[in-house]
């Protein structure tokens, strides 16, 4: 770089791994080149959740309830999140964000009950 | 019409709800020993808001020996014939106010701090509620909607 200092970054990789590291060791890896990785991930199944509880829904009643199933699907992701707390894989940032954006919908889903 | 007593009940259920969460997070993270930097409590505004919903519940301790004390008010007594017992409404809607401030605090403030709204955006929306919730007491009032 003109002018500029240059920063060597060594990001861990599997040789970095031991046996004390364990399966929580190797899931935190991807956290260390991009931070979001499990959010993505837990997001990732939050969709598919969703969108399996209201096509069965659908296909047995007739009609879905994409609020209900988005809400009981934020259960699930938060029971998620907090074990990704446990293993070190899950940032409080991280938490912070699924638990509030968790409590929106939940309240949406409870306020739009008729 | 949307029922007053409804819209309590869900602000008390859905405070009770969210207080459980946050409270099933904190004794989880406490139990397996979680780093201190990696708990939710770690974060000044969930810590604030889990100590402001706890408070708020507990309050159901006050509004109970307030009822209490309002049904041990003999009627027949020559006393407290003229009297009016106004501690125990004042107390009861004290709780009633925390209930809906504690559940405003989590639902609405909370995330506008931390999903980064800006403070006059978030002013002129509270604003803008606060305007409809008025103008809504007053037409129900007038009776424009039954």
């Amino acid at each position: 770089m003109e002018g500029g200092n240059i920063i060597m970054v060594s990001y861990p990789d599997l040789s970095s791994l031991n046996n004390a590291s364990g399966i929580a060791g190797l899931m935190s890896i991807p956290n260390a080149s991009y931070p979001y990785f499990w959010a993505w991930i837990l997001g990732g199944i939050w969709v598919i959740i969703v969108t399996t509880m209201y096509f069965v829904d659908k296909d047995k009643t007739g009609k879905g309830k994409i609020l209900s199933s988005m809400a009981v699907a934020c259960f699930a992701i938060l029971l998620l999140s907090v074990i990704g707390t446990v293993l070190g894989i899950v940032s409080t940032e991280i938490m912070v964000y699924i638990l509030v954006i968790s409590a929106i919908i939940i309240a949406i889903w409870i306020f739009s009950g008729k | 019409m949307t029922d007053l007593k409804s819209i309590l009940v869900k602000m008390v259920f859905l405070g009770v709800l969210i207080f459980s969460i946050m409270s099933f997070i904190v004794i989880i993270q406490l139990d397996n020993s979680v780093n201190q930097a990696d708990r939710i409590t770690n974060n000044s505004l969930i810590a604030d808001s889990f100590k402001d919903l706890e408070g708020n519940i507990s309050q159901q301790k006050e509004a109970q020996s307030a009822l209490d004390n309002l049904e041990k008010v003999p009627p027949t007594t020559p006393e407290t014939i003229g009297d009016l017992s106004v501690a125990s409404t004042v107390s009861t809607t004290r709780t009633a106010t925390s209930i809906s401030i504690g559940v405003w605090n989590v639902l609405i403030k909370l995330p506008q701090v931390i999903l980064g709204v800006s403070p006059i955006v978030s002013s002129a929306i509270t604003s803008i509620l606060l305007l409809i919730i008025a103008i809504g007491i007053w037409a129900i009032w007038k009776g424009a909607i039954s």
